[in-house]
């Protein structure tokens, strides 16, 4: 039995001339909730239709919970709930109806089904609304009710696609909460592909990071917020010297810095102390007064892949995915 | 295989009830082709609605008309209403799908056509009050039906088709709006605009074989049962998951 939810192989799909998704290769163990990020159309829905056997890769392979997305998509259908990028529900049915129907397709006994739907709505506050039209209800309501449908078989997986996108903020707490709940008390495997940096920072145990179809880095968050980013660091003193901020800029572990009031707020390259700039500043006549580190955001770490990734073009970036066929604990793509 | 036809029926036909909002609201439209094809259409012909082939009307139109509309919406409705993605997400397999969508589909308009043609029986023994129970006959009942079974089914597989490729609902009824005036209006519009000595000659042609009626209808039955075999695997074949277009 393998450990691994989700694990792929250079897979690619071209619509016509357009590449969609670009030799993705990365591993999600099972058991946690692995956060897919990447702006708009950057192949994170395409990757989900692979996944679920609803398209066929151009080339490459993948496997999900074992079965081959080609050879065995029905196998993992069965195994899967998803919430897809629309919540998919039956606007004309009730909620009841929603659930029963979902529930029957997955051959739950009668007995099961009503026990879990019961179970289900009531954990998320809808079971007083069971019976009215979903066509009635706002927007947050309808996700968490198709929250409630791909969770309703107990799958070991399931795929959000944007579960939160369109929601108002409290709406979309809400429902985050009840995720992550729901997620922790089942055990389940969570695919989750968003573009929202706070919601993968709070839910996700591992990130992936893709634009234009290819993976840019895979691993734990605060891996990629230490590794690939850097650190930010602000130097509070005075006696900043004239020219002294070309000089920082030219230092080889410096990427960005800025002089603002009686500070220096400087961005290191990954894997560099604060030692060597502070000695700088001394040796430059800077009389310092205090030192701050602050790590990256996940936000921070984003922006930098996916500008990197769209200074470098498509190819290269897929090249780095390729390479960074990733280990679960820390993968972080080559050349970052 | 057949479970999960069923439940893919059930969907349908929970869909299909509250279709107009409400229960009450969906019976409520059932009462216009019920009135004009079970009480109008009968109280005009009189007995000639049970003893000739008149009420074949009633088999013949109602379900193609109503399959073909139920079908437009079949797969561009849920393609529009962003709900077929999730339904290709599940366990159901592709025949599933198709199966239970048609058969929802043939089962409803077969009801429709038997309470038009049973109110249309009422109407009939109602104005003719006095005169003993009239029934239809067996062949007009018999042909009916199957007529009318057939003709569903092929409505249904016609109408899938179109919905498949259809990008809009809009769009499916419209070519399926075409399809059925091409269907039943363009032999009456060519029978119209034929010059008469080409009529007579058809006429003569076709004489010996009308005396047969019964035959014709054997032969047509057989033929319609081809065409929607055909058609049917067609529609498997174009109802590929991996090959649809989901936006």
């Amino acid at each position: 039995m393998t450990d691994l939810a989700i694990r792929t192989e250079n897979l690619t799909r071209d619509f016509a001339s357009v590449r969609a998704v670009d030799n993705l290769t990365f591993e999600v163990p099972k058991g946690i909730v692995f956060g897919f990020l990447g702006p708009n159309g950057s192949g994170k829905t395409t990757t989900i239709r692979l996944l679920l056997g609803l398209l066929e890769p151009t080339q490459g392979r993948a496997q999900v919970l074992g079965y081959d997305t080609q050879t065995q998509s029905s196998e993992i259908r069965q195994r899967t709930g998803a919430l897809l990028e629309h919540h998919g529900l039956y606007e004309r049915l009730t909620a009841y109806e929603n659930l029963e129907f979902f529930g029957r397709i997955a051959c739950l006994s009668r007995r099961e089904r009503n026990q879990r739907i019961e179970e289900l709505l009531n954990h998320l506050g809808l079971w007083d609304r069971r019976h009215e039209s979903v066509g009635k209800w706002s927007r947050g309501m309808k996700q968490k009710l198709a929250v409630a449908r791909a969770l309703l078989h107990r799958p070991p997986l399931i795929f959000l696609d944007e579960p939160t996108a369109g929601l108002d903020p409290v709406a979309a707490a809400a429902l985050r909460d009840d995720l992550s709940e729901l997620a922790a008390e089942s055990g389940v495997t969570v695919f989750l592909t968003t573009h929202n940096l706070a919601e993968a920072e709070k839910l996700c145990s591992m990130v992936g990071v893709i634009r234009g179809g290819a993976l840019l880095a895979v691993g734990h968050p605060n891996e990629l917020q230490t590794s690939s980013s850097g650190q930010r660091i602000t130097v509070h003193g005075t006696g900043f010297p004239p020219g002294l901020l070309e000089q920082v800029l030219s230092l080889p572990e410096v990427t960005q810095a800025k002089l603002r009031n009686h500070h220096l707020e400087v961005q290191l390259k990954p894997h560099n102390g604060a030692a060597g700039l502070v000695r700088f500043l001394v040796h430059a006549g800077v009389q310092v007064e205090e030192v701050h580190k602050d790590k990256a955001t996940l936000e921070d770490v984003f922006l930098t892949l996916v500008n990197e990734g769209a200074t470098n073009g498509r190819r290269p970036s897929g090249e780095r995915a390729a390479t960074a066929s990733l280990r679960p604990e820390i993968s972080k793509a080559a050349g970052l | 295989m057949i479970k999960d036809t069923t439940t893919v029926f059930w969907k349908e036909w929970q869909e299909l009830l509250r279709q107009r909002g409400s229960l009450r609201s969906f019976l409520l439209g059932l009462l216009v082709p019920v009135v004009v094809f079970g009480v109008m259409l009968p109280l005009q012909a009189g007995t000639a609605w049970v003893h000739s082939a008149v009420s074949l009307s009633a088999w013949v139109y109602m379900p193609t008309v109503v399959v073909m509309t139920m079908m437009a919406d079949s797969f561009a409705g849920e393609r529009e209403r962003h709900t077929l993605e999730t339904l290709l997400s599940t366990r159901l397999s592709d025949q599933a799908i198709l199966y239970g969508k048609i058969a929802a589909a043939v089962s409803y308009a077969m009801l429709l056509a038997l309470i038009i043609v049973l109110v249309g029986l009422l109407t009939v023994n109602l104005s003719q009050w006095g005169a003993g129970w009239i029934w239809y006959s067996a062949s007009v009942f018999g042909g009916g039906f199957a007529a009318a079974m057939l003709l569903s089914l092929l409505g249904s597989t016609v109408g899938v088709l179109v919905s498949l490729r259809a990008p809009t609902v809009r769009q499916a009824t419209q070519t399926l709006s075409y399809i059925m005036l091409a269907v039943f209006f363009l032999p009456l519009i060519v029978i119209q605009i034929l010059p008469r000595s080409v009529m007579i000659e058809i006429r003569s042609a076709l004489a010996p074989i009308a005396i047969n009626l019964e035959a014709i209808v054997v032969v047509a039955s057989i033929g319609l049962l081809l065409v929607n075999a055909v058609l049917l695997s067609i529609a498997r074949a174009r109802f590929q998951r991996t090959k649809l277009t989901l936006d």
